[in-house]
């Protein structure tokens, strides 16, 4: 910041409504009795609430003034004061900008009104103009320019207009402003200006919000990664989830499929508790919130998909910032729930100045990324005929398969084709089942921004609608926004604020999932109907598959009607207390109100429709949480040397849900739908409704304490209660301790300073912890009105309502406890233009929540109980990089690596292991899988695999099992069988191993953003690398290759599958279908495989704009342009999910308007 | 000043304490000491409701009767 100017900033004391005061109505007092101008002019402002501008050193000369006023008009205490002096006062937008004029003026020692090039004496003095703004178009106001290497200086006005007479036409401006990186400029005589500031990145990055309040970056003794959500381009995705993949070390988002609104899993540090919830905590605007379930109102035969979406009610545009507390140092003011790190979202805010709209929209088309390569009517009908031959050989022992010999075979026992060569040479019309269902999708945002305010009030009201038109007919989704943030200071010590959101997500769901034959999806009954099958008959009815009548016609599964509403109300207000400046009492009251309806119902169009007349469900669940915190703060720096930042606070937060199903079938018409039950004639409908409550109460404090700005303390302690525990166990304590030294700052790095710009090492310790296991400390009973149940009792010969032991009660269980450990360490290069971030972790979760498993005569399989350990260990590393930095022209690069590896330590105490179990193996293990050496070939003969035919897996024999004298298997301290190492001559379980772990191996971001004159442009990478896949859908949807001839589709590479014909051929024959040993038990289609994607490029466009607009952005946008990868599957992320959709790539075009 | 502060600050802990009330969870979809059965004689009702339940039911208005 610049030592010329003061920014007499002035706070406070007006009431609310005052700032709509126009100056001359706004009252100040003040007295000063012959005092230095600029502490007058602080204590006006002070008073007003305005801020007052002038540059430093152009009202020295005014002398000391002595002015006394009580409640008098600021314009009239200002004209009082600078009665009958050189000086021009602009009041405006609660701003006051004090300029000396321009005649005569000593520190420019020329006529303002002279003209450009004209000459006075022996200098020429040049007359330029321009208007300074923001890098986002808004004016600056009251940003100082001066001409280089002299005290010749002006500040702009409202307008951000400046004019200033340079002695020489070549002059060099220096522009700067508070907040913003100063700028030098050369002059452009003739020419109005425009210069562009840039905001200050070291000064933005400077504070980062933390739990229950905001730090220096400079101070933090945690690893917390900062997203800014302008970066992630907000306006073109759906959700912001789907836009965080890549950005923050040590995070992982992994999007599962892409039916609209669905979520993306997001996973911080790995995921190591294996029976409970691993996400992390999500906080917005201080309101931890709960994720709703989908299970709730899971009603209908078929599975919706995975759309409950948590932060899908949340506008992206309305995210300023989101930050990500990986270590336990930052998460354990969370405490119980931040075992699995938390994502603080804070939204944006009003700011003080004028008003401003701002509008943003888009349209997208959206298309499959990538389709499945299923076989055509003639390659169907040859691959039909190809399998059949096969088989009639194999079942005769002809050629490979016994010897016989092919010609004389045929004579006894011919081979009868199903499809004549002449069929196959007109097969008639392929039938595109993916073409029937799919269609180009679209989106379309819109979003509205109004903010303004002054330093007392400031507003922020956002409304927005989203519609998107899945991939998939009938899916589709609909999204309503409305936010309201205002903050007030009602007097010097009195603050509070609201915050509002209500969302409302309407959404049309189509039969999803990867279930095979009648539990098919649209997509896999698409995949998998055959392409000689008409989609209609001649009667204009469905077709069904004659050979395997139990496949649903994936057309017909349009007609099902899912429809869902989710209402979702997050509101949240605080009052603060300020008795001195240091210490701020904050009382904080929300509740997040979640309502999500869902009516289902199945026509008789519909294969299962038409079984039971047509069904009806609806689903209905609400959830409410509220939330009360009271925080005490202090924040004091004592002489530069000691600096303390503490918060003590309590928190009580109450949990309540409640919900019913209801449901019906056999109607005699599908007109009404799901409007009324009671006309279906099913015997004995189903109901069902529950309603539950929970509590959770907190005590937590923290204290940063820095002694020299140089070496930092960071001490937290939070105490939790969770009333699902049972009494004795329901409190849990978490504390933390980290340490920071910024050796940057030390004497010895002097020498260093001018590359070496920060140097933090950081080291932490703590504990936070994980109850998301629900209510298991006492016993439940259940009954069901459902006909036939085990808990019904027959009396007199008529089945009566019983009820039996459902949950067995643990009044010992409690917290699952994650300790960790994280040293770290932040360098900043060449004045932070290089910033490289390197964390390790260590984490071990103990007191694992999981399930005791019982004995099975029990009618309860298991108990909850604490048993267990993982442990967890990961590498980040961040590096931003400021490539270039210009005024025309600048570049800057992010890169994110993340690795971890989730590992049993202590197995639970009932744990029976297989024979490839490893004691510390992974949390999610690749294992049990028989390692193969290519295919059987004709003639080959393997002692291990008596009877293997060639095309077969050829399974290697690897292993054998060591034997007790009483002839029982020999086990390890573990349990786990003992084995020899050497072949056994027989295949067996004891051949089987283990892989690894399912885990991504590394994760990887890596963003450039570069920005030429008006031009922006954007490309964004992630990948995941050295992953275990188990197969594509070409590998193993031809692993049963008999399905063709139940006019079943596979994909094409069936044609590269051994057989006789095709002896070439590497991938396993027809036999091996009916062998014992599945394919997706052995390792021929494991590979490690990696992705790297672009997740998108966009290109902008800042139109120079007039008077009126401040800003007017024009942009395009590829998502998902291009994949790299050696998979070849369609997407590794969304092909293993049971929900799958297939990825989309979209093209958007939108607007970015400001006034 | 101080004192003020001082006796804020008692009031806070004060009020932050009160949270710290006992803490239960009920579920009230299903048969649990939470809610029932709580005593003994909860117990026999919901012994008796069971099985003698279906046994009671009779009859439950003058429609039901035949002439």
């Amino acid at each position: 910041m610049s030592n010329n100017i003061y920014k007499a900033l002035a706070l406070t004391l007006i009431m609310g409504a005052g700032y709509l005061q126009s100056a001359a109505q706004v009252k100040v007092s003040v007295n000063a009795n012959n005092q230095p101008i600029g502490k007058v002019l602080d204590q006006i402002g002070k008073s007003s609430g305005y801020e007052i501008f002038y540059v430093d050193g152009h009202l020295d000369d005014l002398g000391n003034v002595t002015v006394k006023a009580t409640n008098e008009d600021l314009k009239s205490v200002l004209d009082r004061i600078f009665a009958g002096k050189d000086v021009t006062r602009t009041i405006r937008d609660r701003q006051v900008i004090i300029t000396r004029r321009k005649k005569k003026d000593k520190r420019q020692g020329k006529s303002a009104d002279r003209k450009e090039n004209r000459t006075a004496g022996a200098a020429t003095v040049t007359r330029l103009t321009g208007t300074v703004t923001g890098s986002d178009g808004e004016p600056l106001i009251g940003a100082t320019v001066f001409e280089k290497g002299t005290q010749n200086g002006v500040v702009t006005d409202v307008d951000g207009n400046f004019e200033i007479n340079v002695h020489k036409p070549d002059a060099t401006l220096a522009v700067s402003y508070v907040g913003y990186d100063g700028i030098s400029v050369k002059a452009t005589p003739g020419k109005a200006m425009k210069i562009t500031m840039r905001e200050n990145s070291e000064l933005l990055n400077e504070v980062v919000v933390v739990g229950y309040g905001t730090m220096k970056k400079s101070d933090l003794t945690g690893s917390v990664s900062q997203i800014k959500i302008d970066e992630t381009r907000a306006a073109t995705v759906s959700s912001v989830t789907n836009a965080l993949a890549g950005k923050a070390a040590g995070m992982q988002v992994s999007l599962s499929t892409s039916q609209p609104g669905a979520a993306s899993t997001i996973r911080i540090r790995g995921a190591a508790s294996p029976n409970t919830d691993n996400s992390p905590l999500i906080v917005i605007d201080g309101f931890p919130v709960n994720p709703t379930s989908d299970g709730k109102t899971a009603v209908g035969k078929y599975n919706s998909g995975q759309n409950d979406n948590f932060l899908g009610s949340i506008n992206p545009n309305d995210i300023e910032s989101i930050e990500v507390l990986k270590d336990a140092s930052s998460t354990a003011i969370y405490g119980s729930r931040a075992g699995h790190g938390v994502i603080l979202i804070t939204t944006k805010k009003g700011k003080a100045g004028r008003a401003t709209v701002t509008y943003t929209g888009n349209v997208s088309a959206q298309v499959m990324a990538k389709g499945y390569d299923m076989l055509d009517a003639r390659n169907y009908m040859i691959q039909t005929e190809r399998y059949r031959m096969e088989k009639w050989r194999i079942d005769n022992g002809v050629g490979f398969f016994g010897g016989k010999d092919e010609e004389a075979t045929m004579q006894t026992n011919p081979y009868t084709p199903k499809y004549t060569q002449d069929m196959i040479a007109n097969p008639g019309e392929t039938t595109d089942w993916f073409g029937a269902v799919t269609r180009t999708g679209f989106q379309t945002a819109h979003n509205l921004n109004v903010q303004g305010g002054a330093e007392n009030t400031r507003y922020l009201v956002s409304g927005n609608f989203m519609m998107q038109n899945g991939l998939v007919k009938n899916n589709d989704m609909k999204r309503f926004t409305l936010r309201s943030n205002i903050t007030q200071k009602f007097n010097e010590h009195f603050s509070g604020g609201i915050y509002l959101t209500f969302s409302r997500i309407d959404q049309n769901s189509i039969p999803s999932g990867l279930s095979s034959n009648e539990d098919s999806g649209v997509m896999v009954a698409a995949a998998s109907q055959s392409p000689l099958q008409p989609i209609y008959d001649e009667n204009g009815n469905y077709t069904t598959n004659p050979l395997a009548a139990y496949l649903p016609n994936p057309v017909s599964m349009l007609d099902i009607t899912n429809k869902s509403r989710r209402n979702r109300f997050l509101g949240s207000t605080y009052v603060e207390y300020k008795p001195i400046k240091e210490l701020t009492f904050k009382l904080n009251l929300g509740i997040d109100y979640n309502n999500h309806k869902r009516q289902v119902y199945m026509p008789k169009t519909t294969l299962y429709g038409q079984k039971v007349d047509g069904q009806a469900d609806i689903a209905q669940y609400d959830q409410n949480d509220y939330l009360a915190e009271l925080t005490a703060s202090y924040v004091k720096d004592f002489s530069d040397i000691h600096s303390i930042n503490a918060v003590i606070g309590g928190s009580y937060q109450k949990f309540n849900s409640e919900g019913f199903t209801a449901g019906n079938s056999g109607f005699l018409s599908d007109a009404l739908l799901y409007n009324n039950l009671s006309y279906g004639d099913y015997a004995k409908p189903w109901v069902s409704s529950s309603k539950q409550n929970s509590e959770m109460a907190s005590f937590f404090g923290r204290i940063n304490y820095s002694l020299m700005n140089r070496y930092l303390l960071t001490a937290t302690i939070r105490a939790d209660g969770s009333s699902n525990f049972a009494k004795g166990h329901q409190w849990g304590y978490f504390p933390s301790v980290a340490l920071g030294w910024r050796f940057s700052e030390e004497n010895f790095m002097d020498r260093a300073r001018s590359w070496f710009s920060n140097g933090k090492l950081r080291l932490s310790w703590g504990q936070t912890g994980n109850s998301s296991i629900g209510y298991q400390a006492v016993s439940m009973y259940r009954g069901s009105n459902s006909v036939g149940t085990q808990m019904n009792h027959g009396f007199g010969g008529v089945e009566h309502l019983g009820f039996i032991i459902s949950q067995l009660g643990n009044p010992d269980i409690t917290w699952e406890t994650t300790t960790e450990f994280n040293v770290g360490l932040d360098l900043g290069f060449i004045n932070n233009r290089i910033n490289l971030t390197v964390d390790y972790f260590n984490r071990e979760i103990s007191n694992l929540l999981t399930w005791r498993t019982l004995a099975c005569i029990s009618p309860v399989s298991g108990i909850a109980d604490n048993m267990g350990k993982t442990r967890s260990q990961g590498l980040e590393i961040t590096l931003n990089t400021i490539n270039i930095d210009n005024r025309d022209f600048s570049w800057t690069t992010d890169l994110t690596f993340s690795f971890y590896r989730d590992r049993w330590k202590e197995r639970a105490e009932n744990w029976t292991p297989s024979v490839y179990s490893r004691y510390k193996g992974a949390v999610r293990p690749l294992e049990g899988y028989f390692l193969t050496d290519g295919l059987v070939q004709p003639g080959e003969e393997i002692p291990s695999m008596p009877g293997a035919i060639p095309g077969q897996i050829k399974i290697r024999d690897i292993n054998g099992y060591v034997f007790n004298a009483d002839g029982t298997y020999k086990t390890d301290e573990h349990g786990i069988p003992v084995l020899t190492g050497q072949p056994d001559g027989k295949i067996d379980d004891a051949d089987r191993v283990y892989m690894g772990s399912r885990d991504p191996g590394f994760i990887m971001g890596f963003n450039n953003t570069l920005r030429y004159k008006n031009f922006d442009f954007n490309i964004y990478f992630y990948g995941h690398f050295n992953q275990w896949t188990t197969g594509a859908y070409r590998d193993l949807w031809i692993q049963n290759a008999y399905i063709v001839d139940e006019n079943k589709n596979v994909p094409v590479s069936i044609e590269e599958m051994w057989s006789t014909d095709n002896p070439d051929g590497w991938r396993p024959g027809f036999a091996q279908s009916s062998n014992s040993i599945h394919m997706g038990s052995t390792d021929f289609y494991l590979k490690k495989c990696w992705f790297i994607r672009c997740r998108n490029i966009t290109l902008g466009y800042s139109i120079p704009v007039k008077k009126g607009i401040s800003k007017l952005r024009v942009y395009a946008d590829v998502y998902n342009p291009f994949m790299l990868t050696n998979y070849k599957g369609l997407d590794m992320e969304t092909d293993d999910s049971a929900y799958a959709i297939p990825n989309v790539r979209s093209f958007n075009f939108g607007v970015e308007i400001s006034f | 000043m101080i004192k003020r502060i001082i006796y804020i600050l008692a009031a806070f802990i004060g009020v932050t304490a009160l949270s710290s009330c006992e803490l239960k969870s009920n579920v009230y979809d299903a048969y649990n000491t939470s809610i029932f059965p709580k005593t003994e004689e909860d117990l026999e009702a919901l012994l008796v409701g069971s099985v003698y339940g279906p046994v009671r039911s009779g009859p439950t208005s003058s429609a039901d009767f035949s002439p």
